[in-house]
């Protein structure tokens, strides 16, 4: 009978569960006298900064009391707050992906910094798309691409072919808006001086120059009246009524 | 004692003989059993059968067997990953808000409460010292967190081999729904007397809920409870000495512990027991 037992494992309960075999360290017990072997100076040594309590380290970047070289040099450069790091796409790369059907544009639809994500032609939008020119003979295929900016030898590569180009501005909100696809939110227009110049030139394929907006057949009405209003400096004067002439 | 002898999991139909399956003793031990079907790679899996229980029925003909996903169901046992799953849940139970004053908390003044010398006596700084009565404590408890991390594939496989050890152990059953004619206690307490369930048995329902007469006719009883399977825990396998399972129950597990080598169909889950050797949940304690 007993054999019988002795034949079947324990039943397995909560009293009888333990961890795998040499799975667990038992912990170090300082400083509990002699026979321990962890007694005395309890693994410290003698004397000195490893010995005593505390971290021990000097802080970091201290180099022992001589000047750091933190302090050793003077401060150099600057951070540009308006920094900006476009992603840049080559038309030939535009060209491959079109060819290897990752890619498709039309006026209506046209390429934007989320098809070229989405497609692996660029791996991170940074701060907008920048359209460039290189290997721009490989360009067969009329493309409608809205990017943040385009050079010129890109324009040009690309509306000898048949293609358009805007470009639009996009604040961050309003590029992660376009990444997402998030048509809930009014995307911001430009409002420093240098980006209202430079997106109501049509020599930049602008999207709030008058061009553009005559051109463009996805234009919203919102542009309109942007445009409008941000070309309205060029035809002001200064108002001279009322001051007295010298 | 359970009638039946621990037979190991046999999943192949005995063709020659009907009878009992044949009984590998002493190889139930962890880890190391014999998987006869699962011992060489060309074999395809092949479910676990397990005869089903029922509330209703008596007699042991036209019994019937429930096929289970072996991945799930017939997993090496490994004691320590158990252990691990225990651990962490009773880890996560852990209130942690055991609380005690510091010397800065202890409210008082930090006036020197008598001259530095001249008093004879022993020096002394403010009340609130940890060596004074009164003062605060010097290493007390302080609220904080006691729960711990556990990848998610260790807490799947614990699961599996709780429920495998619960197979195992002639401990697990299996109702084609987990439901009561009445919401009176007094009925079901009679017949899981009779079914030998009384003591010590967890009920899981794959239903979104315990159904309703089922609920109240056994929430006042010491040794049973239901719920569903969402709450399922590894401790609670370990913990509770049988567990009954219902067929939706039995489907969210292999849906959510499976390892997809092995479809079975709700047409193929119920199968007669005549042709194949399977698991009986043990009765009594």
């Amino acid at each position: 009978m007993s054999s019988v037992f002795r034949s079947r494992t324990a039943r397995i309960t909560l009293s009888n569960l333990s961890p795998g075999p040499n799975s667990q360290h038992a912990q170090k017990r300082l400083g509990r006298g002699q026979g321990s072997g962890r007694g005395g100076t309890s693994g410290r040594g003698h004397k000195g900064q490893k010995a005593r309590a505390g971290n021990g380290k000097p802080k970091a970047g201290f180099e022992g009391g001589q000047t750091p070289i933190t302090k050793r040099f003077p401060k150099k450069g600057f951070v540009n707050p308006n920094r900006k790091v476009y992603a840049p796409i080559n038309l030939d790369r535009i060209q491959h992906w079109i060819d290897q059907g990752r890619l498709q544009s039309s006026p209506e639809n046209p390429i934007t910094a989320r098809d070229l994500l989405l497609s692996g032609c660029i791996h991170n939008v940074h701060d907008g798309i920048k359209l460039l020119g290189d290997n721009a003979p490989f360009l067969k295929t009329p493309i409608h691409i809205t990017p943040s900016r385009a050079s010129q030898s890109a324009i040009k590569a690309v509306e000898s072919v048949g293609g358009s180009v805007f470009c639009q501005y996009y604040n961050p909100l309003a590029l992660r808006d376009c990444v997402k696809s998030r048509a809930d939110r009014i995307s911001a227009a430009p409002t420093r001086r240098t980006d209202i110049l430079w997106y109501t030139n049509w020599r930049n394929r602008g999207y709030l120059s008058p061009e553009a907006i005559e051109k463009n057949p996805k234009v919203e009405e919102r542009w309109k009246e942007l445009s409008k209003q941000l070309l309205s400096f060029k035809d002001q004067t200064f108002d001279t009524k009322g001051v007295k002439k010298m | 004692m359970a009638t039946i002898a621990p037979t190991s999991v046999q999943s192949k139909p005995t063709t020659s003989s009907q009878s009992k399956p044949t009984i590998p003793k002493g190889e139930l031990i962890d880890g190391r059993e014999k998987h006869a079907h699962l011992q060489t790679a060309v074999d395809p899996i092949k479910p676990v059968y397990l005869t089903m229980s029922s509330f209703t029925s008596k007699s042991n003909s036209a019994k019937k067997a429930v096929a289970l996903d072996p991945t799930v169901f017939d997993h090496p046992i490994r004691r320590d990953i158990l252990h691990l799953c225990v651990v962490h849940h009773l880890d996560s139970l852990r209130q942690g808000t055991a609380s005690t004053k510091t010397r800065a908390e202890v409210a008082g003044s930090r006036r020197k409460i008598r001259p530095q010398k001249g008093t004879g006596r022993a020096r002394l700084g403010d009340r609130q010292s940890p060596m004074l009565r009164g003062g605060g404590v010097a290493f007390g408890p302080k609220p904080r967190d006691f729960s711990t991390k556990l990848n998610r594939k260790v807490i799947q496989m614990g699961m599996r081999v709780a429920l495998t050890m619960k197979l195992r152990e002639q401990r697990l059953g299996v109702l084609q729904r987990i439901n009561w004619w009445s919401h009176k206690t007094a009925t079901l307490s009679s017949r899981l007397d009779g079914l030998g369930w009384r003591t010590g048995t967890l009920f899981v329902t794959g239903e979104s809920e315990v159904p309703a007469r089922m609920r109240l006719a056994s929430r006042n009883l010491r040794g049973i409870e239901c719920r569903t399977v969402a709450d399922l825990v590894v401790y609670d396998i370990v913990k509770w000495r049988r567990v009954v399972l219902d067929l939706a129950a039995v489907n969210a597990l292999e849906r959510a512990f499976g390892k997809g080598l092995l479809a079975i169909s709700d047409s193929e889950r119920v199968v007669s027991d005549v042709t194949h050797s399977s698991v009986e949940v043990g009765a009594s304690t």
